[in-house]
């Protein structure tokens, strides 16, 4: 293989070579390999473009943190992801990854231009730029700048994968694998409590994986927790959210790694509740900010260390070391060690432990104490790097194939800090670390500032005799935030890190400145002649790294999305070619169509059967409550406008409930069954919010009442026959109940039998015609309506749906509640004064009524709308007003809230709320649409048989 | 009078099988809706001791909330009440009952359950939620969950928790 | 998600079985009839929006399905105690 793979180092399976394919072209690596050290082990250090120079980029990290080795993989069948981290691509045979923000390749990229055009890309640029003309910023600016900007692209089809969800429960969380996690959880093993254990990558033991002098602890630990049934690992899951009393959010990635997916869920969704937590996630170092930072070659010291001892693999045959922190010095000794060219150990410090300039000596390293690097060689790799001291400035050069940045360490508090823990600055550490916890958690090892590397300083940017304003030393690599852009931020008057880090970006990247906070908080105190305490720090969110939106979705996919509920006669209509329509979660048969119809004609035909016929209409969603008690009839004489007390058993009553606003929340037809029990309804989308509301009341404000609410929405399967046939229809098939209009009128109730089953009966109509509403068990309402189906062929029954029944009940003036009312709506406006018992003393609504700016004059009433054209159909919603020919803005007097084609009336209708509508009776009124303005006259409803004349059939 | 029609269920009649689990719709029963001011009454009107506490079931018998009982029987209760405090409700067609058994009963009902079924042991019945449905969850033994739901949400349930008896093979 | 002490079933349970209900301890007149519009306004929509301490209704929907009352801090977002309806303010 390649010279940068290292004989005999490393934990990757050299007896399973892997190939794998990025941009194309073919490479080969082993079992165990990221994609990230597959590619460095083959001399590849060009990973990617920046995001708004398009600078070349390399690795910066090896893990989670890594800002600028952004991937697409490709699996083929919309299986798409972009933005993956090469440091965390395991490789299998056959993937394919390409690189990411180039045009129209990763060497040659036009983009590339932004680059020399630097100084005219500061921060705020597209802000400040692209203001004028407003017109170009939609048309031309916009989608030009998304072009070259952005990471990644969206994937093109739908996602083909499935994802899974739990919930689990444990004692105790333990999120990192490293060390301190597998301490944490070697301590707990001996005790009774669950423990999950979970970490990010495929092999627990975090850093541990990069020193080799740990892994038979490392064996041994591991094999003594697979023995432990108490404690549950976790590998590739990342807790990606902390959320209230210890809610943790993890995402399990089980098929990514694979070649061969299968019919597998690609990731699992864990919704975590713990009772206790330990953070144990270690901490990040951090790269240092000085000119040519970002040039490939130029990475993090631990992560040199990582790639070596972790996956046998050289960032370089003869590296460099720029060092704030002693832990680059050590990162140096062991890459000495295993037979690496280390050329320079540059450290910005004035002094060092004594101790490690003499190992360096006795390595045949060269230290430049109190130096600093101030310029790298090489743009699409490191040739080598220009030194200077740090007082005097005298220049060198120095020949290197990688640079090592040991900036010092920045523990990853995100968890924590989304858990609502406070952070406190060290100055020891130049660091925020865990404060005062909120919820029952603790970090433990590298995260809670708890590490062993030694000393350093924090530096906000490295010394150099440059001028700061002509160079890009990059602070946020992701985001191509430079030392410059928070200078002028700054400048130009932010003071607050929140605003600081919108309006440069920096940190809002996918890795949301796991590299840079801290490096900015830095600049922006110096620029501020303030302290990094005294500045803050802005706020962690979740997710502490991207994740996929079908994880997050979990079970919640295709047709799991929501629950569609479903009648029982649901499978019957849709085997006869309805076409439905959501109606809150329900789904509703809108329209019955024979061949060749259209929704016109299969409306004007079912609407037509019902008026001179008989129709049938699935009605189950109607909400339905059971109110029993003793005091059921005062309870709902409470709620409702109209009186209750006196309804006689047997016998049915429209009732209209407002809120204790005084508008109008829902309606529906009840019947008294018994004295001490009642059957209401309510609307379909109404059903939850009626049933809570009147709870409400009864448990909080009259538990003095002996009530108990019931849904029984679906106990029962609601037919509806209409039409003057209708009772022809049931007459065969009902038992013990008298349909004789005499004994059985209208707005009434019985209860017997019908096809054998038990049936609560109402005579009801929402269509002007003789009507029943046929209640029975859920398990036989599909039965009962084929059999009804059956015994009306002869009567030529006729299945309508929700759109006849609509136009059916506008033809008859009734209205849909959320439809011609929308929560402003009082029982005046809506022409149902007449259902407001004017002798009641109190109900819910009725002292808002009384509201001087609820009986003003003026306020929008419901009436009829006639269009002047009769086959002009109006579109509902569509503005009204007195004067067409008015200035716009025009003054509008309402809106059309229901308007159809009546096929009965050979014409079109519509209801609409209008400001003092019933004052305007037989006004023409105009309706302004794009193409044209439409005259209508306010008219009464109903408009279909005023005096009822057919409700008896 | 013709005979009595066919029922009508909203899930399939063929049970699941997966490894480890099998879903299963339970056999059609009398529910009824029992609410009361005290147990004392529920048990007078039942003629047998109901259970006390809140979430705790007991020969079919489920104490859902203070004043609701919750009662699955293989019997229907006789329609007068003797003008007791209590309202009776017969609500035996407005849930089915899917019957999760198993080893692997336990993690299905976790897929989409967020109580801790460790401290939800055989005995126990609540009203809770599973995914974005609200369910009757009942274990009847230590790899026996017993789920009623509303007919029309049952497809749902049923498909996901299928799905779940099948990824957790995985 | 928070976990929420229901104080009838007395167990704590996940705030997805729960729904909030607005302010607590706001009685719904005995004679609605009586009071001055302004009086009215103050019952219908005029609300404490509290920072810090809040008493607050919850109802646990999808558990027993009872109304309670819960004191919390809506800064820390932390319930202190939750009590039955009807029980006096804590």
């Amino acid at each position: 293989m390649s010279g940068y793979r290292i004989a005999g180092l490393g934990r990757i399976d050299r007896t399973r070579p892997v190939t794998f394919t990025f941009d194309g072209k073919r490479y080969a690596g082993f079992a165990g390999d990221t994609l990230a050290s597959a590619l460095l082990a083959s001399g590849v250090m060009l990973f990617g473009r920046s995001f708004k120079y398009h600078r070349p980029r390399g690795l910066l990290a090896a893990g989670a943190e890594e800002p600028n080795a952004l991937v697409t993989v490709d699996r083929g069948g919309g299986r798409f992801t972009p933005n993956l981290r090469a440091t965390g691509v395991e490789i299998y045979d056959g993937l394919a990854a390409t690189s990411q923000n180039r045009w129209p390749s990763l060497k040659t990229d036009v983009g590339a231009i932004s680059d020399r055009l630097g100084m005219f890309l500061p921060a705020g640029f597209y802000n400040k730029t692209f203001m004028w003309p407003r017109s170009f910023w939609e048309k031309l600016y916009e989608p030009a700048l998304r072009r070259m900007a952005g990471l990644g692209e969206t994937p093109p089809e739908p996602d083909p994968d499935r994802y899974a969800a739990t919930y689990a429960h444990c004692d105790l969380l333990i999120v990192g694998g490293g060390p301190a996690g597998i301490e944490a959880a070697l301590e707990a093993s001996a005790t009774d409590k669950r423990v999950i254990l979970l970490d990010e990558q495929e092999e627990m033991g975090g850093g541990a994986l990069g020193d080799p002098s740990l892994w038979p602890w490392l064996e041994a630990s591991l094999d003594r927790l697979a023995g432990t049934p108490n404690v549950a690992l976790l590998h590739r899951t990342t807790a990606f959210g902390y959320y209230h009393d210890n809610f943790v959010g993890a995402v399990e990635r089980l098929t990514d790694h694979l070649a061969e997916p299968g019919d597998c869920p690609r990731e699992k969704l864990w919704r975590i509740r713990a009772g206790e937590v330990v953070l144990a996630q270690g901490a990040i170092e951090r790269p240092l900010v000085f000119e040519g930072n970002d040039v490939p070659g130029v990475m993090l010291a631990s992560a040199a260390g990582t790639f070596l001892f972790r996956y046998g693999v050289a960032v370089g045959r003869n590296v460099a070391v720029m060092a704030a922190h002693d832990s680059g010095w050590r990162d140096a000794f062991a890459l000495a060690g295993a037979g690496i060219g280390v050329a320079a150990i540059v450290d910005c410090r004035d002094a060092v432990d004594p101790t490690l300039v003499l190992r360096a000596e006795a390595l045949g390293i060269t230290a430049y104490v109190g130096q600093s690097v101030i310029g790298v060689l090489g743009r699409q790799r490191v040739r080598g790097i220009e030194v200077c001291a740090n007082r005097d400035h005298p220049g060198g050069r120095v020949s290197c194939d990688a640079l090592l940045m040991a900036g010092g360490w920045t523990p990853s508090v995100q968890l924590w800090s989304q858990s609502k823990g406070t952070l406190t600055w060290s100055v020891e550490l130049g660091a925020y670390v865990p404060g005062v916890s909120h919820e029952r958690t603790q970090c433990v090892g590298g995260c809670s500032g708890d590490w062993h590397f030694g000393d350093g300083v924090s530096m906000e940017a490295m010394p150099t005799p440059r001028d700061p304003a002509r160079i890009k030393a990059f602070v946020d690599f992701q985001n191509d935030v430079t030392a410059k852009d928070i200078a002028l931020a700054v400048r130009e008057g932010f003071r607050s890190i929140e605003h600081i880090k919108r309006y440069t970006t920096n940190g809002m990247a996918t890795d949301q400145g796991k590299t840079s906070n801290i490096n900015a908080l830095m600049l922006a105190a110096s620029a501020l002649e303030s302290t990094a305490p005294s500045v803050g720090l802005t706020t962690f969110r979740p997710p502490y790294t991207p994740q996929s939106f079908g994880a997050l979705a979990g079970h919640a996919q295709d047709s799991l999305f929501q629950p569609t509920r479903r009648t029982a006669i649901d499978d019957w209509a849709d085997a006869r070619g309805a076409v439905f329509e959501p109606v809150g979660h329900w789904r509703r048969a809108r329209y019955f169509p024979r061949p060749g119809e259209d929704m016109a004609a299969a409306v004007a035909r079912e609407c037509h059967a019902v008026r001179s016929a008989v129709g049938v209409f699935d009605a189950s969603t109607l909400g339905k409550i059971e109110v029993v008690g003793k005091d059921a009839a005062e309870f709902l004489n409470r709620m409702y406008t109209n009186p209750w007390k006196a309804l006689a058993p047997g016998r049915c009553r429209y009732g209209l409930l407002l809120r204790e606003d005084g508008f109008i929340t829902d309606d529906g037809v009840s019947a008294r069954l018994a004295p001490d029990r009642f059957h209401l309804t309510t609307t379909t989308g109404g059903a939850a919010r009626v049933l809570h509301m009147m709870e409400d009341y009864l448990q909080t404000e009259w538990p003095d009442l002996e009530v108990w609410l019931t849904s029984v929405t679906e106990q029962w399967s609601t037919i509806a026959l209409q039409g003057p046939r209708a009772r022809n229809v049931i007459a065969p098939l009902v038992g013990g109940i008298d349909l004789a209009s005499t004994a059985f009128p209208h707005m009434a109730v019985r209860e017997g039998t019908i096809c054998g089953v038990p049936t609560r009966l109402f005579r009801v109509s929402f269509t002007g015609e003789l009507g029943f509403e046929v209640n029975v068990p859920s398990a036989y309402g599909r039965a009962v309506w084929e059999r009804i189906l059956a015994e009306g062929q002869c009567f030529g029954i006729t299945p309508y749906g929700t759109e006849a029944m609509h136009v059916l009940r506008a033809e008859k003036g009734y209205i849909v509640i959320g439809q011609d009312t929308d929560g402003t709506v009082t029982p005046d406006d809506a022409g149902l004064g007449w259902a407001v018992g004017a002798k009641k003393t109190d109900f819910v609504g009725k002292r808002s009524l009384a509201r001087p700016d609820l009986s003003a004059p003026g306020r929008k009433q419901l009436v009829g709308l006639l269009t002047d054209d009769p086959l002009i159909v109006l579109e509902e919603g569509a503005q009204i007003v007195a004067d067409p020919r008015q200035p716009v803005p025009m003054t509008m007097l309402g809106h059309v809230t229901s308007a159809y084609w009546s096929a009965s009336l050979q014409r079109s209708i519509a209801l609409a709320l209008v400001a003092g509508g019933r004052d305007r009776m037989g006004h023409t009124l105009h309706v302004p649409m794009p193409d044209r303005t439409i005259a209508a006259t306010v008219c009464a409803t109903p408009f279909f048989d005023p005096t009822g004349s057919r409700l008896d059939g | 009078m013709d005979k009595v029609p066919a029922r009508y269920e909203p899930v399939p009649l063929a049970p699941v099988q997966a490894p480890g689990v099998s879903l299963r719709l339970a056999s059609p029963q009398w529910r009824y809706s029992l609410r009361a001011r005290s147990t004392s009454t529920i048990a007078a009107l039942l003629g047998r001791p109901v259970p006390d506490p809140i979430g705790r079931c007991t020969d079919g018998i489920a104490r859902l909330g203070p004043d609701e009982w919750y009662a699955r029987l293989s019997t229907p209760l006789p329609p007068e009440h003797g003008g007791a405090s209590a309202s009776v409700v017969d609500i035996s067609e407005r849930a089915v009952s899917i019957v999760v058994e198993g080893p692997r009963a336990r993690q299905v009902i976790a897929a989409g359950c967020p109580l801790d079924l460790e401290y939800f042991q055989p005995g126990r019945a609540t009203r809770t939620v599973f995914e974005q449905t609200e369910i009757i969850l009942m274990r009847e033994a230590d790899e026996r969950f017993v789920v009623d739901i509303w007919r029309s949400f049952a497809s749902y349930f049923w498909a996901l928790s299928e799905q779940a008896a099948r990824d957790g093979q995985a | 998600m928070l976990l929420i002490h229901c104080p009838y079933c007395d167990e704590r349970r996940p705030e997805i079985e729960f729904v909030y209900a607005g302010e607590a301890h706001i009685a719904r007149p005995a004679d609605p009839a009586t009071l001055s519009d302004e009086d009215w306004e103050a019952y219908l929509f005029i609300r404490a929006n509290a920072r810090g301490r809040h008493h607050e209704r919850w109802r646990h929907s999808h558990g027993c399905g009872r109304f309670f009352n819960a004191a919390r801090d809506t800064l820390s977002d932390r319930f202190e105690c939750t009590y039955k309806a009807g029980e006096p303010r804590r």
